[in-house]
């Protein structure tokens, strides 16, 4: 399944909004059981950093596990900027 | 803030970056300082537009980055502790998994042709300026400030965007 992540809001900033983004995907949006990948794609999403996108990640990995997430960037320089950041550190 | 940035011409990917970048700085104001702040709690913010040149404000009057990393690196001075925020992988928050946010800011700033970064905390501050110091190594850019500031202190100048 894909989540568009503008549904969470096109600017996300701090480590409170990614979590409870997070906490909320869990309990509306993603399975609850079997092992479907899920894709979050960000390509509509204006502003991004690795706060809200670390605590985001962090909170759903924990519960369904990294192998499952699939990424989706697009073009946004922020959203990117992100992505390589988060990368370079992991 | 982004909103204010596209009102002044700059476009819609470069406002996304500074804004990225700026909410990271604001963050820590607020992650780092949860129940320690020293007198005036939350984070002053300030823009100013001069001609062709944005520059963006962001201080706190928190614990600072040396008291904020003192549980995981103990001893350190405030000159290493500028060092370790912006190039190691390491959060006084620890145990949580957290560090990302001035490593961001840095390679935002590498992104910038024209831009000039300034960090100051405790008796240390951090220097960036694309046009020097793009190969530069973080250490070779924190010295001992002119100034001792109670908790951080941040401005960015970023000229020629428009």
């Amino acid at each position: 399944m894909k989540l568009q992540m503008e549904k969470f809001g096109t600017v996300l900033i701090s480590r409170p909004a990614g979590r409870e983004a997070a906490l909320a995907a869990l309990a509306y949006s993603i399975p609850k059981e079997g092992d479907e990948p899920i894709e979050l794609d960000f390509t509509s999403v204006n502003v991004l950093t690795p706060s809200w996108t670390d605590e985001f990640l962090q909170t759903l990995e924990a519960q369904i596990g990294r192998n499952r997430i699939n990424i989706i960037e697009g073009t946004n320089p922020s959203v990117q900027m992100t992505m390589k950041t988060l990368r370079e550190l992991a | 803030m982004k909103t204010l940035f596209l009102q002044k011409g700059i476009g819609e990917g470069t406002a996304g970056l500074i804004t990225a970048m700026v909410g990271e700085l604001a963050n820590n104001a607020f992650d780092h300082n949860l129940g320690k702040w020293r007198d005036i709690r939350g984070c002053w913010l300030e823009t100013a537009m001069n001609n062709d040149q944005l520059t963006i404000y962001v201080a706190d009057r928190g614990q600072g980055v040396t008291a904020s990393l003192s549980r995981v690196r103990p001893g350190i001075d405030d000159l290493e502790a500028i060092r370790i925020a912006f190039a190691e992988h390491v959060t006084g928050r620890a145990p949580e998994k957290r560090g990302n946010g001035l490593k961001f800011v840095m390679n935002v700033l590498h992104d910038f042709e024209d831009i000039e970064f300034s960090y100051y905390s405790g008796n240390a501050w951090l220097h960036y300026s694309s046009k020097a110091d793009r190969e530069s190594d973080i250490k070779n850019l924190v010295s001992k400030a002119p100034v001792i500031i109670r908790g951080v202190y941040a401005n960015i100048t970023i000229k020629r965007f428009l």
